[in-house]
């Protein structure tokens, strides 16, 4: 009888990407430092997710986009071991710049073959100031950037929802639904922290769990997304908590 | 077992599926099947089947375990009631192609047919739990992929649908995969299934009829197993373990199954989770393998923490960024004379989203240092050198557009911050002092007046109320700082 073979057996790496903004409009209205304590209080429910589910190796990364876009946590971090640094606001909204460096880590390899599909969160609030479209295209161009989760989250009002939903892809039929396959309007801190916290908790959770779908089923997106966070503390015009 | 010179003939082919780790946690069934079989033809020769079936999982089709039983259930079921009346001693090419439509076409419509039947079937007869009363029928509840694979002593053959794969191992070629999903077209964790209306069409392409001539081994393994492996080189390496260690399984059936199935659990545990599901067959007897090489280093380093390894260029650009501390108070100090001459102005002038005459039209704030002058003016020749971008450039700031009477408190930031373009918005705004002096462009100077000159969208919550998370002190001094803004009703964005 062989005994077990010296194979590598390994769980699915699952790579989480933050793309953030950091124009200088960033810095108005706390809105910079919201976002860094964000992601900072999300990170032990982020851990305690990737600790329930051992098949998925949840590996983080961060990309800062403003004048350029550089790496701001280039190599993929086990969650439990991620510090976050504060990003900082300043110059302009290089989200072209930003998704094709993103496109360029996302060949196979460095990503592994039997990865899960990846979970890139892009956080705006403008509009590209350099040539999204082209950024994008590159981004799309990547067959993991096809099967990642993409998911959009719009600080205040000035975010570009087009340019998200382009980055989010094709958006619902039912224009009045709530979906996470459109922009998430983040219209304070509050509601910020809220959706950074789904994003790297429910979301990573979902796409952790080793389940297939049939083929045609594009209204659900790469993976079923889990329900939004309850609706209290969506913007609502005029009586709503609107900050930004 | 067979001998070594031939002629040789298939082992009964064996099959397991074993619930995944992540599912025996999360108390949810194993949504994999598999099944095996052995007949003869109608002229006597001995025939082998073999199919694995992956339920989708996930609380959209709750009921694929159900969905892969009957599809294995159903393969072999049709697959044996045919073949016992062919006859298949044959290598004819002719007989082979008649075969290889009757899998590729034939089949798949019979199959996918009575396995809409079946579930229908099982869909009334079954009294559903509370949380799904109510829900009609829809074969997606069953969704499942299948695999079938026919050995003969002449030839075999597979057919399917789904993320299955099918690994042949020999003694004169590299073991290979020799079947899997293409992918093509697929997104995520999709593959096509059996409850897609065009099912019985997805056949076709994992259709195959290979001749044998030379002893062999088949795995036939749902996606769990492959995706446990890190490369294709150890899942081909885990495969002809499992082939070895199980053949011949006739002697001691029990022993070699509740081995396997050790095998099995510890590659779901140690791996990717999921169910794991396997059919294995040898035709003949292969020789063991060599001992493995040493695996090659994982293709990913170890994740380091990020604080320990900054990126170097990175980290440059932050270092660039930092000013020294005595810098920044100088700048301060010549900036807050600025300030107050803005202030001075400000006051002067009950001025609010009124736009100015002309946005140069007042004089070059004193309180500019050379080396500000110097980085504004650089900011206005990029901006002015993509023209097209200005007001993509200025979009994003409408907010600093709408809240001039914050000027004073934003303009030392802004400045300290090296935020030039919201600094440039401030100077060319009521009271900034204009542009002239820093040598605009007349596209720029368009874009800004025309920003300028938009009413204000509307009046909201004052700056920090509801905001129950920010504990730092420095947002409401931030620039920038809006007075008012709500939401579109229609969510668009302010442009």
């Amino acid at each position: 009888m062989p005994g077990f073979p010296n194979v590598r057996l390994a769980n699915r790496p699952l790579h989480f990407i933050y793309l953030c903004d950091c124009s200088g409009s960033m810095a108005a209205q706390g809105k910079m430092q919201s976002l860094n304590q964000a992601i900072r209080q999300s990170l032990p429910g982020m851990a305690r997710v990737a600790l329930e589910n051992p098949e998925a190796r949840v590996l983080v990364r961060a990309v800062a986009f403003a004048d350029q876009a550089h790496w701001h946590i280039a190599e993929p971090t086990a969650v439990d071991q991620l510090q976050w640094r504060d990003l900082q606001a300043s110059g302009c909204t290089a989200m072209g710049a930003a998704l094709q460096l993103v496109a360029e880590q996302l060949h196979t390899p460095p990503m592994e073959e039997r990865a899960l599909p990846p979970v890139l969160v892009l956080i705006s609030d403008g509009q590209p100031t350099d040539d999204f479209e082209a950024g994008l295209a590159r981004l799309m161009q990547e067959p993991w950037a096809q099967k990642a989760v993409r998911l959009a989250i719009a600080l205040g009002h000035d975010a570009d929802l087009e340019v998200l939903q382009q980055f989010i892809g094709q958006a619902p039929a039912n224009q009045r639904e709530r979906s996470p396959r459109r922009p998430l309007q983040a219209s304070n801190a509050l509601s910020l922290a809220q959706y950074i916290q789904w994003a790297s908790t429910a979301v990573v959770g979902a796409a952790s769990m080793p389940t297939s779908r049939m083929g045609d089923s594009r209204e659900e997106g790469n993976i079923p997304l889990p329900d939004l966070p309850p609706t209290e503390m969506d913007p609502i015009d005029d009586v709503g908590p609107m900050v930004w | 077992m067979s001998s070594r010179q031939g002629p040789w003939n298939w082992s009964a082919p064996l099959h397991r599926s074993r619930r995944g780790a992540s599912h025996q946690r999360r108390g949810v069934p194993c949504q994999d099947a598999s099944l095996s079989a052995s007949l003869r033809s109608a002229d006597g020769l001995a025939v082998g089947l073999m199919a694995v079936a992956d339920g989708h999982g996930g609380s959209r089709y709750w009921l694929s375990e159900v969905g892969s039983r009957l599809a294995c259930e159903l393969a072999i079921e049709h697959a044996a009631r045919h073949l016992a009346q062919q006859r298949l001693h044959t290598r004819d090419s002719g007989r082979l192609e008649t075969l290889h439509h009757w899998l590729a076409e034939e089949l798949p419509e019979q199959l996918v047919a009575a396995w809409q039947q079946a579930i229908q079937a099982d869909w009334q007869g079954r009294t559903l739990p509370p949380e799904h009363q109510g829900e009609p029928f829809s074969s997606q509840t069953y969704g499942s992929t299948l695999a079938l694979v026919v050995l003969t002593p002449q030839w075999w053959a597979h057919t399917g649908l789904g993320d299955w794969d099918l690994v042949l191992l020999s003694d004169d070629q590299a073991d290979r995969i020799i079947s899997q999903e293409a992918g093509e077209g697929l997104h995520g964790e999709a593959t096509e299934s059996l409850c897609l209306p065009r099912a019985s069409r997805c056949f076709a392409a994992r259709t195959a009829i290979h001749r044998l001539s030379q002893p062999c081994g088949l795995v036939l393994s749902t996606d769990g197993l492959r995706k446990s492996c890190a490369t294709d080189a150890d899942h081909l390496a885990l495969c002809r373990f499992l082939l070895e260690e199980t053949q011949p399984h006739e002697a001691t059936a029990a022993a070699e199954t509740s081995q396997l199935d050790t095998s099995l659990d510890r590659i779901s545990r140690e791996g990717s989770g999921d169910d794991v599901s396997v059919a294995i067959a040898c035709f003949g007897v292969l020789r063991p393998a060599a001992a493995p090489e040493p695996p090659p280093p994982p293709t990913l380093p170890p994740a380091a923490p990020a604080h320990l390894s900054p990126d170097p260029t990175e980290l440059n650009a932050h270092r660039r960024r930092r000013l020294p501390l005595a810098w920044v108070w100088t700048l301060a100090l010549l900036a807050c004379g600025g300030v107050a001459a803005l202030i001075g102005l400000q006051l002067r002038s009950p001025w609010r989203h009124t736009p100015p005459a002309r946005v140069d039209a007042v004089a070059h704030p004193p309180a500019l240092t050379a080396n500000q002058q110097l980085a504004l003016r650089r900011e206005i020749k990029r901006l002015c050198s993509q023209p097209k971008l200005i007001s993509a450039n200025l979009s994003a700031r409408n907010s600093q557009f709408r809240t001039t009477g914050e000027a004073r408190n934003t303009a030392l930031r802004l400045l300290q911050h090296d935020d030039w373009l919201g600094a440039l918005i401030v100077l060319s705004g009521p009271g900034g002092g204009g542009l002239a002096p820093l040598q605009s462009c007349p596209e720029l100077e368009a874009a800004l007046r025309q920003h300028w000159q938009r009413p204000p969208t509307s009046t909201g919550t004052p700056p920090g109320s509801h905001d129950g998370l920010r504990t730092g002190p420095s947002h409401s001094s931030s620039p920038g700082t809006a007075g008012a803004s709500t939401r579109p009703r229609d969510g668009s964005a302010d442009r």
